[in-house]
Protein backbone atom coordinates (compact mmCIF):
# COMPACT_ATOMS: atom_id res chain seq x y z
CA UNK A 1 0.00 0.00 0.00
CA UNK A 2 1.31 3.41 -0.91
CA UNK A 3 2.26 5.75 1.92
CA UNK A 4 -0.01 8.79 1.61
CA UNK A 5 2.58 11.09 3.14
CA UNK A 6 5.10 10.45 0.35
CA UNK A 7 5.48 13.38 -2.03
CA UNK A 8 6.31 12.42 -5.61
CA UNK A 9 9.00 14.23 -7.57
CA UNK A 10 6.33 15.68 -9.86
CA UNK A 11 4.36 17.02 -6.89
CA UNK A 12 7.48 18.43 -5.26
CA UNK A 13 8.26 20.35 -8.45
CA UNK A 14 5.06 22.33 -7.87
CA UNK A 15 6.51 23.98 -4.81
CA UNK A 16 8.09 27.36 -5.45
CA UNK A 17 6.42 30.33 -7.14
CA UNK A 18 3.16 28.41 -7.42
CA UNK A 19 2.98 28.21 -3.63
CA UNK A 20 3.09 31.98 -3.54
CA UNK A 21 0.16 32.27 -5.96
CA UNK A 22 -2.04 34.11 -3.45
CA UNK A 23 0.70 36.68 -2.82
CA UNK A 24 1.58 37.17 -6.50
CA UNK A 25 -2.10 37.29 -7.50
CA UNK A 26 -2.86 39.88 -4.83
CA UNK A 27 0.06 42.08 -5.83
CA UNK A 28 -0.73 41.80 -9.55
CA UNK A 29 -4.44 42.37 -8.93
CA UNK A 30 -3.81 45.47 -6.83
CA UNK A 31 -1.27 46.87 -9.32
CA UNK A 32 -3.40 46.25 -12.41
CA UNK A 33 -6.58 47.44 -10.66
CA UNK A 34 -4.86 50.68 -9.59
CA UNK A 35 -3.37 51.20 -13.07
CA UNK A 36 -6.76 50.68 -14.76
CA UNK A 37 -8.43 53.14 -12.38
CA UNK A 38 -5.62 55.65 -12.99
CA UNK A 39 -6.12 55.55 -16.77
CA UNK A 40 -9.81 56.33 -16.29
CA UNK A 41 -11.43 52.93 -16.67
CA UNK A 42 -14.62 52.50 -14.65
CA UNK A 43 -13.83 51.64 -11.06
CA UNK A 44 -15.90 48.49 -10.91
CA UNK A 45 -14.26 47.12 -14.10
CA UNK A 46 -10.85 47.69 -12.50
CA UNK A 47 -12.07 45.96 -9.35
CA UNK A 48 -13.25 42.98 -11.40
CA UNK A 49 -9.98 42.64 -13.34
CA UNK A 50 -7.96 42.97 -10.13
CA UNK A 51 -10.22 40.43 -8.44
CA UNK A 52 -9.79 37.96 -11.28
CA UNK A 53 -6.00 38.19 -11.03
CA UNK A 54 -6.23 37.71 -7.27
CA UNK A 55 -8.49 34.67 -7.75
CA UNK A 56 -6.20 33.24 -10.47
CA UNK A 57 -3.26 33.48 -8.05
CA UNK A 58 -5.38 31.72 -5.45
CA UNK A 59 -6.27 28.92 -7.84
CA UNK A 60 -2.58 28.37 -8.71
CA UNK A 61 -1.42 28.17 -5.10
CA UNK A 62 -4.42 26.05 -4.05
CA UNK A 63 -3.72 23.61 -6.88
CA UNK A 64 -0.07 23.45 -5.83
CA UNK A 65 -1.10 22.68 -2.26
CA UNK A 66 -3.69 20.07 -3.33
CA UNK A 67 -1.19 18.32 -5.63
CA UNK A 68 0.92 17.38 -2.60
CA UNK A 69 -1.93 15.63 -0.83
CA UNK A 70 -2.93 11.99 -1.20
CA UNK A 71 -6.00 11.25 -3.33
CA UNK A 72 -8.56 10.92 -0.51
CA UNK A 73 -7.42 14.08 1.29
CA UNK A 74 -7.30 15.94 -2.02
CA UNK A 75 -10.93 15.04 -2.72
CA UNK A 76 -11.97 16.17 0.76
CA UNK A 77 -10.11 19.47 0.40
CA UNK A 78 -11.53 20.08 -3.08
CA UNK A 79 -15.05 19.50 -1.74
CA UNK A 80 -14.44 21.90 1.14
CA UNK A 81 -13.14 24.57 -1.23
CA UNK A 82 -16.16 24.07 -3.51
CA UNK A 83 -18.56 24.42 -0.57
CA UNK A 84 -16.73 27.56 0.55
CA UNK A 85 -16.96 29.07 -2.94
CA UNK A 86 -20.67 28.19 -3.23
CA UNK A 87 -21.43 29.79 0.14
CA UNK A 88 -19.49 32.91 -0.86
CA UNK A 89 -21.39 33.04 -4.16
CA UNK A 90 -24.69 32.72 -2.27
CA UNK A 91 -23.78 35.64 0.00
CA UNK A 92 -22.82 37.78 -3.01
CA UNK A 93 -25.99 36.70 -4.84
CA UNK A 94 -28.35 37.61 -1.99
CA UNK A 95 -26.47 40.89 -1.43
CA UNK A 96 -26.79 41.78 -5.14
CA UNK A 97 -30.47 40.77 -5.19
CA UNK A 98 -31.17 42.92 -2.13
CA UNK A 99 -29.51 45.95 -3.71
CA UNK A 100 -31.39 45.40 -6.99
CA UNK A 101 -34.73 44.87 -5.25
CA UNK A 102 -34.45 47.75 -2.79
CA UNK A 103 -32.12 50.08 -4.68
CA UNK A 104 -31.94 53.49 -3.05
CA UNK A 105 -34.78 52.59 -0.69
CA UNK A 106 -32.54 50.57 1.61
CA UNK A 107 -32.67 53.31 4.26
CA UNK A 108 -36.11 54.58 3.33
CA UNK A 109 -38.36 53.32 6.10
CA UNK A 110 -40.34 54.87 8.93
CA UNK A 111 -38.30 55.07 12.12
CA UNK B 1 -19.30 -2.58 8.53
CA UNK B 2 -21.07 -1.11 5.56
CA UNK B 3 -24.86 -1.26 5.65
CA UNK B 4 -26.26 -2.42 2.37
CA UNK B 5 -29.75 -2.86 0.97
CA UNK B 6 -30.26 -4.99 -2.08
CA UNK B 7 -32.73 -3.79 -4.70
CA UNK B 8 -34.98 -5.91 -6.89
CA UNK B 9 -32.35 -6.31 -9.57
CA UNK B 10 -29.61 -7.17 -7.13
CA UNK B 11 -27.62 -3.95 -6.93
CA UNK B 12 -26.09 -3.38 -3.51
CA UNK B 13 -26.73 0.11 -2.26
CA UNK B 14 -23.88 0.85 0.10
CA UNK B 15 -25.17 3.46 2.51
CA UNK B 16 -22.08 4.25 4.52
CA UNK B 17 -19.35 5.28 2.09
CA UNK B 18 -18.17 4.15 -1.28
CA UNK B 19 -14.51 5.03 -1.13
CA UNK B 20 -12.01 6.72 1.15
CA UNK B 21 -12.25 10.48 1.01
CA UNK B 22 -15.65 10.38 -0.64
CA UNK B 23 -16.69 11.77 -3.98
CA UNK B 24 -14.94 14.32 -6.12
CA UNK B 25 -16.58 17.66 -6.98
CA UNK B 26 -16.93 16.37 -10.55
CA UNK B 27 -19.00 13.43 -9.30
CA UNK B 28 -21.49 15.81 -7.72
CA UNK B 29 -21.62 17.80 -10.94
CA UNK B 30 -22.29 14.56 -12.84
CA UNK B 31 -25.18 13.85 -10.44
CA UNK B 32 -26.81 17.04 -11.72
CA UNK B 33 -26.95 15.72 -15.31
CA UNK B 34 -25.25 18.77 -16.83
CA UNK B 35 -26.38 17.99 -20.40
CA UNK B 36 -30.04 17.88 -19.39
CA UNK B 37 -29.45 20.97 -17.28
CA UNK B 38 -28.10 22.89 -20.27
CA UNK B 39 -31.32 22.28 -22.26
CA UNK B 40 -33.39 23.31 -19.23
CA UNK B 41 -31.37 26.50 -18.82
CA UNK B 42 -31.75 27.30 -22.51
CA UNK B 43 -35.53 26.82 -22.61
CA UNK B 44 -35.95 28.72 -19.32
CA UNK B 45 -33.83 31.57 -20.72
CA UNK B 46 -36.13 31.66 -23.74
CA UNK B 47 -39.13 31.85 -21.41
CA UNK B 48 -37.53 34.77 -19.56
CA UNK B 49 -36.59 36.68 -22.71
CA UNK B 50 -39.81 36.20 -24.72
CA UNK B 51 -42.15 36.94 -21.79
CA UNK B 52 -43.77 40.37 -21.84
CA UNK B 53 -42.23 42.73 -19.30
CA UNK B 54 -38.72 43.11 -17.98
CA UNK B 55 -36.59 41.53 -15.32
CA UNK B 56 -33.41 43.17 -14.03
CA UNK B 57 -30.39 41.31 -15.53
CA UNK B 58 -29.08 40.40 -12.08
CA UNK B 59 -32.46 38.93 -11.13
CA UNK B 60 -32.67 37.13 -14.49
CA UNK B 61 -29.30 35.48 -13.85
CA UNK B 62 -30.42 34.48 -10.35
CA UNK B 63 -33.68 33.06 -11.74
CA UNK B 64 -31.77 31.04 -14.34
CA UNK B 65 -29.33 29.80 -11.73
CA UNK B 66 -32.17 28.69 -9.45
CA UNK B 67 -33.92 26.89 -12.32
CA UNK B 68 -30.64 25.23 -13.34
CA UNK B 69 -29.94 24.09 -9.78
CA UNK B 70 -33.53 22.85 -9.46
CA UNK B 71 -33.05 20.80 -12.62
CA UNK B 72 -29.74 19.51 -11.28
CA UNK B 73 -31.43 18.55 -8.00
CA UNK B 74 -34.03 16.57 -9.96
CA UNK B 75 -31.21 14.78 -11.78
CA UNK B 76 -29.51 13.88 -8.49
CA UNK B 77 -32.74 12.56 -6.94
CA UNK B 78 -33.51 10.62 -10.12
CA UNK B 79 -30.07 8.98 -9.97
CA UNK B 80 -30.59 8.19 -6.30
CA UNK B 81 -33.88 6.39 -6.98
CA UNK B 82 -32.75 4.68 -10.18
CA UNK B 83 -29.29 3.57 -8.99
CA UNK B 84 -30.32 -0.09 -9.06
CA UNK B 85 -31.33 -0.10 -12.73
CA UNK B 86 -28.60 2.35 -13.79
CA UNK B 87 -26.04 -0.25 -12.72
CA UNK B 88 -27.37 -2.68 -15.32
CA UNK B 89 -27.64 -0.35 -18.29
CA UNK B 90 -24.66 0.31 -20.55
CA UNK B 91 -25.57 4.00 -20.94
CA UNK B 92 -25.82 4.66 -17.19
CA UNK B 93 -23.53 2.11 -15.53
CA UNK B 94 -20.76 4.68 -15.05
CA UNK B 95 -22.94 7.20 -13.24
CA UNK B 96 -21.53 8.23 -9.84
CA UNK B 97 -23.78 5.99 -7.69
CA UNK B 98 -23.61 2.68 -9.59
CA UNK B 99 -19.88 3.27 -10.15
CA UNK B 100 -19.46 3.57 -6.36
CA UNK B 101 -18.10 7.11 -6.34
CA UNK B 102 -21.10 8.61 -4.50
CA UNK B 103 -23.27 6.79 -1.96
CA UNK B 104 -27.07 6.83 -2.42
CA UNK B 105 -27.40 8.65 0.90
CA UNK B 106 -25.06 11.42 -0.24
CA UNK B 107 -26.97 11.79 -3.51
CA UNK B 108 -30.30 11.97 -1.65
CA UNK B 109 -29.10 14.68 0.74
CA UNK B 110 -27.44 16.58 -2.13
CA UNK B 111 -30.64 16.48 -4.19
CA UNK B 112 -32.90 17.47 -1.30
CA UNK B 113 -30.71 20.40 -0.23
CA UNK B 114 -30.46 21.70 -3.80
CA UNK B 115 -34.22 21.26 -4.36
CA UNK B 116 -35.13 23.22 -1.24
CA UNK B 117 -32.46 25.84 -1.87
CA UNK B 118 -33.42 26.47 -5.49
CA UNK B 119 -37.16 26.73 -4.79
CA UNK B 120 -36.64 29.04 -1.80
CA UNK B 121 -34.21 31.23 -3.73
CA UNK B 122 -36.56 31.57 -6.70
CA UNK B 123 -39.53 32.21 -4.41
CA UNK B 124 -37.86 34.73 -2.12
CA UNK B 125 -35.86 36.67 -4.70
CA UNK B 126 -38.04 36.46 -7.82
CA UNK B 127 -41.67 35.53 -7.04
CA UNK B 128 -43.62 32.66 -5.53
CA UNK B 129 -45.47 31.70 -8.71
CA UNK B 130 -42.12 30.85 -10.32
CA UNK B 131 -40.97 29.21 -7.07
CA UNK B 132 -44.12 27.08 -6.89
CA UNK B 133 -43.78 26.05 -10.55
CA UNK B 134 -40.17 25.01 -9.95
CA UNK B 135 -41.25 22.98 -6.91
CA UNK B 136 -43.96 21.37 -9.05
CA UNK B 137 -41.40 20.58 -11.76
CA UNK B 138 -39.06 18.85 -9.30
CA UNK B 139 -41.90 16.97 -7.59
CA UNK B 140 -43.38 15.91 -10.93
CA UNK B 141 -40.05 14.59 -12.21
CA UNK B 142 -39.21 12.71 -9.04
CA UNK B 143 -42.52 11.54 -7.63
CA UNK B 144 -44.76 11.25 -10.69
CA UNK B 145 -42.21 10.20 -13.32
CA UNK B 146 -39.28 8.55 -11.55
CA UNK B 147 -41.01 6.87 -8.60
CA UNK B 148 -44.49 6.24 -9.96
CA UNK B 149 -44.69 5.97 -13.75
CA UNK B 150 -41.23 5.00 -15.01
CA UNK B 151 -41.33 1.37 -13.93
CA UNK B 152 -45.10 0.88 -14.23
CA UNK B 153 -46.39 2.06 -17.58
CA UNK B 154 -45.20 2.49 -21.18
CA UNK B 155 -46.82 5.92 -21.02
CA UNK B 156 -44.10 6.93 -18.52
CA UNK B 157 -42.38 9.49 -20.72
CA UNK B 158 -45.62 10.82 -22.20
CA UNK B 159 -46.90 11.98 -18.80
CA UNK B 160 -43.49 12.37 -17.21
CA UNK B 161 -42.42 14.55 -20.12
CA UNK B 162 -44.37 17.38 -18.48
CA UNK B 163 -41.49 17.78 -16.02
CA UNK B 164 -39.09 18.65 -18.83
CA UNK B 165 -41.65 20.99 -20.36
CA UNK B 166 -42.08 23.24 -17.33
CA UNK B 167 -38.79 25.27 -17.45
CA UNK B 168 -39.87 27.87 -20.07
CA UNK B 169 -43.07 28.31 -18.08
CA UNK B 170 -41.02 28.86 -14.91
CA UNK B 171 -38.88 31.41 -16.77
CA UNK B 172 -42.00 33.14 -18.07
CA UNK B 173 -43.51 33.24 -14.57
CA UNK B 174 -40.27 34.71 -13.21
CA UNK B 175 -40.88 37.78 -15.39
CA UNK B 176 -44.67 38.07 -15.35
CA UNK B 177 -45.60 36.38 -12.09
CA UNK B 178 -48.28 34.45 -13.95
CA UNK B 179 -49.02 31.71 -16.49
CA UNK B 180 -50.48 32.65 -19.88
CA UNK B 181 -51.50 31.00 -23.15
CA UNK B 182 -48.11 31.68 -24.74
CA UNK B 183 -46.23 30.07 -21.88
CA UNK B 184 -48.59 27.09 -22.07
CA UNK B 185 -47.75 26.81 -25.80
CA UNK B 186 -44.03 26.65 -24.99
CA UNK B 187 -44.86 23.96 -22.44
CA UNK B 188 -46.93 21.99 -24.97
CA UNK B 189 -44.22 22.09 -27.64
CA UNK B 190 -41.71 20.41 -25.32
CA UNK B 191 -44.41 18.09 -23.96
CA UNK B 192 -45.29 16.80 -27.45
CA UNK B 193 -41.63 16.69 -28.49
CA UNK B 194 -40.66 14.37 -25.62
CA UNK B 195 -42.34 11.10 -26.76
CA UNK B 196 -40.83 10.89 -30.28
CA UNK B 197 -37.47 12.05 -28.88
CA UNK B 198 -37.32 9.42 -26.12
CA UNK B 199 -38.95 6.61 -28.07
CA UNK B 200 -36.35 7.05 -30.81
CA UNK B 201 -33.70 6.53 -28.12
CA UNK B 202 -35.63 3.65 -26.53
CA UNK B 203 -35.89 1.88 -29.92
CA UNK B 204 -32.13 1.46 -30.21
CA UNK B 205 -31.63 0.98 -26.45
CA UNK B 206 -34.52 -1.48 -26.25
CA UNK B 207 -32.42 -4.37 -24.88
CA UNK B 208 -31.06 -2.19 -22.07
CA UNK B 209 -34.54 -1.21 -20.92
CA UNK B 210 -35.84 -4.78 -21.25
CA UNK B 211 -32.95 -6.12 -19.14
CA UNK B 212 -33.78 -3.83 -16.21
CA UNK B 213 -37.55 -4.20 -16.55
CA UNK B 214 -38.41 -0.61 -17.45
CA UNK B 215 -41.61 -0.85 -19.53
CA UNK B 216 -40.63 1.55 -22.31
CA UNK B 217 -43.04 1.40 -25.24
CA UNK B 218 -40.72 -0.62 -27.54
CA UNK B 219 -40.26 -3.20 -24.76
CA UNK B 220 -43.96 -3.56 -23.95
CA UNK B 221 -45.78 -2.84 -27.20
CA UNK B 222 -43.05 -3.77 -29.68
CA UNK B 223 -41.08 -1.82 -32.26
CA UNK B 224 -43.87 -1.56 -34.83
CA UNK B 225 -46.32 0.03 -32.40
CA UNK B 226 -43.57 2.41 -31.23
CA UNK B 227 -42.89 3.44 -34.83
CA UNK B 228 -46.61 4.18 -35.28
CA UNK B 229 -46.72 6.22 -32.05
CA UNK B 230 -43.62 8.19 -33.06
CA UNK B 231 -45.33 9.19 -36.31
CA UNK B 232 -48.57 10.14 -34.50
CA UNK B 233 -46.82 12.30 -31.91
CA UNK B 234 -44.61 13.89 -34.58
CA UNK B 235 -47.73 14.72 -36.60
CA UNK B 236 -49.17 16.43 -33.52
CA UNK B 237 -45.92 18.20 -32.65
CA UNK B 238 -45.11 19.75 -36.03
CA UNK B 239 -48.29 21.86 -36.43
CA UNK B 240 -48.31 22.66 -32.70
CA UNK B 241 -44.80 24.10 -33.04
CA UNK B 242 -46.14 26.60 -35.62
CA UNK B 243 -48.89 27.97 -33.34
CA UNK B 244 -46.71 30.61 -31.59
CA UNK B 245 -46.88 32.47 -34.92
CA UNK B 246 -50.68 32.61 -34.61
CA UNK B 247 -50.58 34.08 -31.09
CA UNK B 248 -47.90 36.61 -32.04
CA UNK B 249 -45.24 35.04 -29.83
CA UNK B 250 -43.22 33.97 -32.88
CA UNK B 251 -42.48 36.08 -35.97
CA UNK B 252 -41.79 35.27 -39.61
CA UNK B 253 -38.35 33.78 -38.92
CA UNK B 254 -39.86 31.49 -36.33
CA UNK B 255 -42.70 30.52 -38.68
CA UNK B 256 -40.33 29.61 -41.52
CA UNK B 257 -37.98 27.72 -39.16
CA UNK B 258 -40.77 25.74 -37.53
CA UNK B 259 -42.31 24.79 -40.89
CA UNK B 260 -39.02 23.78 -42.55
CA UNK B 261 -37.59 21.93 -39.55
CA UNK B 262 -41.00 20.43 -38.84
CA UNK B 263 -41.06 18.96 -42.34
CA UNK B 264 -37.61 17.43 -41.76
CA UNK B 265 -38.74 16.08 -38.38
CA UNK B 266 -41.80 14.51 -39.97
CA UNK B 267 -39.66 13.05 -42.76
CA UNK B 268 -37.30 11.43 -40.24
CA UNK B 269 -40.25 10.07 -38.23
CA UNK B 270 -41.63 8.49 -41.43
CA UNK B 271 -38.19 7.01 -42.12
CA UNK B 272 -38.31 5.40 -38.67
CA UNK B 273 -41.78 4.05 -39.48
CA UNK B 274 -40.72 2.60 -42.85
CA UNK B 275 -37.37 1.07 -41.86
CA UNK B 276 -38.10 -2.19 -40.08
CA UNK B 277 -34.84 -3.97 -40.87
CA UNK B 278 -32.70 -3.83 -37.66
CA UNK B 279 -29.65 -1.94 -38.96
CA UNK B 280 -31.67 0.57 -40.99
CA UNK B 281 -34.12 0.97 -38.11
CA UNK B 282 -31.29 1.73 -35.68
CA UNK B 283 -29.83 4.27 -38.07
CA UNK B 284 -33.19 5.97 -38.62
CA UNK B 285 -33.84 6.14 -34.85
CA UNK B 286 -30.42 7.62 -34.13
CA UNK B 287 -31.00 10.21 -36.85
CA UNK B 288 -34.40 11.18 -35.43
CA UNK B 289 -33.03 11.29 -31.88
CA UNK B 290 -30.14 13.55 -32.89
CA UNK B 291 -32.28 15.79 -35.06
CA UNK B 292 -34.99 16.13 -32.39
CA UNK B 293 -32.45 17.79 -30.06
CA UNK B 294 -31.41 20.20 -32.81
CA UNK B 295 -35.09 20.84 -33.68
CA UNK B 296 -36.08 21.91 -30.18
CA UNK B 297 -32.90 23.94 -29.75
CA UNK B 298 -33.47 25.71 -33.09
CA UNK B 299 -37.12 26.56 -32.36
CA UNK B 300 -36.27 28.13 -29.02
CA UNK B 301 -33.13 29.81 -30.39
CA UNK B 302 -35.15 31.54 -33.13
CA UNK B 303 -37.79 32.66 -30.62
CA UNK B 304 -34.98 33.99 -28.44
CA UNK B 305 -33.27 35.68 -31.41
CA UNK B 306 -36.49 37.37 -32.53
CA UNK B 307 -37.08 38.78 -29.06
CA UNK B 308 -33.51 40.06 -28.77
CA UNK B 309 -33.74 41.72 -32.20
CA UNK B 310 -37.11 43.30 -31.30
CA UNK B 311 -35.64 44.53 -28.01
CA UNK B 312 -32.58 45.99 -29.77
CA UNK B 313 -34.80 47.88 -32.22
CA UNK B 314 -36.86 49.59 -29.50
Amino acid sequence: MMDSSVVSAEDASLTGWQDRGWLIGSALGAAVGTALTAIGLRFWVAIMVGGLLFAAGGVVSTRAALARLDEATRRRHTRSIAIGLILTALVVMFYAATIVRLGGNVMNRPM
Amino acid sequence: MAQTSTSAVGFDLDTTGARAGGADVGDYLALMKPRVMSLVVFTALTGIVVAPGTLHPVLAVIALLAIAVGAGASGALNMWWDADIDAHMERTANRPIPAGRVTPGEALVFGMVLSGGSVMTLGVIINWVAGALLALTIAFYIVVYTMWLKRRTPQNIVIGGAAGAFPPMVGWAAVTGSVSLDSVLLFLIIFMWTPPHFWALAMYRCKDYARVGVPMLPVVAGLDETRRQIVIYSALLVPLAVTPVLTGLGGIAYGVTSVVLGAVFMGLAIQVWRNCEPVASDRACRKLFGFSIFYLFALFAVLLGESVVAWAQT
